[in-house]
């Protein structure tokens, strides 16, 4: 048997309300608002934030495995779910490997993991799903598009179980990108619609259906990718599912999301659904996934764990489009690049990407990055790792009007953070409004990008106020 | 009679080994150089009065605290010598003027380097890190 032992999901704090983009460029709006990953941000960042929120009250040692699925990981040659694994922590004798190419890799993620577990490879695996397409400015596509994340942890025991994959392939050119390609293209979304999307969607969902021994009333809910809000409401209509048997495709609250897409859904459903649910999930990209995912008890409340909710509704609006060409990094600028290297990256890993410090063993004083002589007491080589939380408060702050970084505006925000439970630390604040750093202010740590040193990327801690909070 | 002949004397010697030493950083290699130093001399950490350190990578532009952070040791005078190649042995002379001149007792004179860290395989050019 295989379950479903934790969810989570992480949405930007960023919104761009698509009247803003439509009227920069004078071309017509769809209602809502997208999701816009900060310029800090990529999939690998918003991956590992949701896979923290996964991850929350359960030991990283007991992982097995990781995939990490998106069709934008920051690198096509160097493995992106070794960073995740890095910076979540986990256990060094595991298997990692990223899912890419395709907006269905979620769900190919999973259908891997199943089939790990199934199988006797694993005993846990994470499946992080994370996008952010890069979309043609001018075009409709910059509304549509959104970023975000999911992750999903599959055991061999939890409150829902998952089953009865059903694949099926299919070779009809959607949206598409070659590795030189700067932003998604796609043609007459029509064919795709009717030969891809639908035909591949209810083939799968209608074998899993029938292998499942399922009517359309057996199921609480549909959980479909949907490239548009239109063609989604077809599908459900084709399935012989109500409109609000549908689970809401979150379209106008965030945009496409791509990849995570049908794993951001998939955690809405749950965080509503009631034991005895059938929630028959299926996702296209090249072909179509479906599988089962049938509730047996509530999920356990862990506390301190954000809700997708929380990342929904709490948000920051982008003053203007301008906002989101920043972030994008759309215009070429000569940008400020830092040293770096190799052997640094992977020599201060443990205590860059997963967040150790150490504390002295004679005074008790936990500090960072880790020395070899004690700030208190000036003991040498008496300090033991220690494993620092992302939480804390500010002790003391500067703004840093020098800066011109990677940010909306400066200032940046310099923080001494106390730790919860002792020790300090000293980061940049991201995600926040200058003006509302104050001393004693509630914070969260973040993972983002830092910069591109040596022409690789560079991630290391930041920190902002508690979102939700 | 010029010159520092008599006047300074070297009290303790510190070395690690030299090689490829990439499980150890600067930080690293300074604190177990001079602690080493420190022992051989008899004498602790708050018996420098202050200190003269060589080095060159990762980049030029940084301070004392080379030396300072590291060792935990604030509140000192501390001067950086960058002389390229010349360094170590311009940071201990102009130690030995301090002394000489009389004006303090015990110093200490270091220097570090880890061109291996900079992930070139010798000397980096030139904005070869970019």
């Amino acid at each position: 048997m295989v379950a479903i032992a934790s969810y989570g999901g992480y949405i930007p704090i960023f919104r761009l309300n698509r009247q803003e983009m439509a009227q920069a460029w004078g071309i017509p709006g769809v209602p809502g608002e997208r999701s816009v990953a900060a310029g800090d941000e990529d999939s690998i960042t918003m991956a590992i934030a949701a896979g923290f929120e996964c991850l929350a009250g359960i030991d990283p040692a007991s992982i097995d495995g990781v995939y990490f699925a998106s069709t934008t990981p920051p690198y096509t040659e160097k493995q992106c779910a070794s960073v995740v694994a890095g910076a979540l922590d986990l256990r060094q004798d595991i298997f990692t490997a990223d899912f890419t190419d395709s907006v269905r890799a979620a769900s190919v993620a999973m259908r891997a993991a199943y089939d790990a577990i199934e199988s006797g490879s694993a005993n846990s695996v994470l499946v992080v799903a994370a996008d952010n397409r890069p979309a043609e400015p001018e075009t409709m596509w910059e509304q549509l598009l959104g970023d975000g994340a999911a992750a999903f942890l599959l055991s061999k025991e939890g409150p829902a179980t998952v089953r009865g994959f059903q694949s099926v392939t299919s070779e009809v050119i959607g949206p598409w990108r070659r590795s030189d390609d700067r932003y998604v293209r796609a043609f007459e979304p029509k064919l795709d619609t009717k030969y891809g999307y639908m035909a591949s969607m209810v083939t799968a969902a209608k074998a899993l259906a029938e292998k499942e021994g399922l009517g359309p009333k057996d199921i609480s809910k549909g959980v479909f990718s949907a490239g548009d809000p239109r063609a989604h409401a077809v599908l459900g209509r084709q399935l012989g599912l109500e409109m609000p048997q549908l689970q809401d495709s979150g379209f106008l609250l965030l945009g496409n999301t791509g990849t995570p897409q049908v794993l951001i859904m998939l955690a809405a459903a749950l965080d509503m659904a009631k034991a005895g649910d059938k929630l028959l999930v299926a996702n296209y990209g090249d072909g179509a996934d479906a599988f089962l995912v049938e509730v047996n008890d509530a999920f356990p409340a862990v506390p301190g764990k954000k809700p997708l909710q929380t990342y929904l509704m709490n948000k920051r609006m982008l003053p203007n489009y301008n906002a989101y060409v920043s972030f994008r990094k759309l215009m070429d600028r000569e940008r400020y690049v830092p040293p770096s290297s190799p052997v640094t990256y992977w020599r201060d890993s443990k205590m860059e990407l997963a967040l150790y410090g150490s504390r002295c063993r004679k005074c008790g004083t936990v500090q960072y990055p880790p020395p070899r002589v004690c700030v208190e007491c000036g003991t040498k080589d008496e300090l033991d790792e220690v494993k620092l939380p992302r939480k804390g408060t500010v002790f003391t702050f500067a703004l840093d009007h020098l800066v011109g970084g990677e940010y909306l505006s400066t200032p940046v925000p310099r923080i001494v953070i106390e730790l919860e439970g002792g020790g300090r630390i000293f980061l940049q604040m991201t995600d926040c409004d200058p003006k509302e750093v104050s001393i004693g202010m509630p914070l969260e740590l973040t993972l983002r990008r830092l910069h591109e040193g040596a022409g690789f990327h560079n991630y290391y801690w930041k920190c902002q106020p508690v979102r939700g909070g | 009679m010029p010159g520092i002949k008599d006047r300074v004397a070297i009290a303790g010697v510190g070395c690690t080994k030299f090689g490829e030493i990439w499980e150890k950083d600067q930080e690293d290699l300074l604190v177990e150089a001079v602690y080493d130093a420190l022992d051989d001399a008899g004498i602790t950490p708050q018996d420098i009065e202050a200190a003269w350190v060589g080095v060159l990578y990762p980049f030029t532009g940084m301070s004392g605290g080379t030396f300072a952070e590291p060792m935990k040791l604030f509140g000192k005078p501390v001067t950086r010598v960058e002389n390229f190649c010349a360094s170590g042995m311009d940071a201990f002379r102009n130690a030995c003027f301090a002394v000489a001149a009389g004006v303090y007792d015990i110093v200490v004179a270091c220097g570090v380097e880890k061109l291996l860290d900079q992930g070139s395989s010798g000397l980096p050019m030139e904005g070869a890190t970019q």
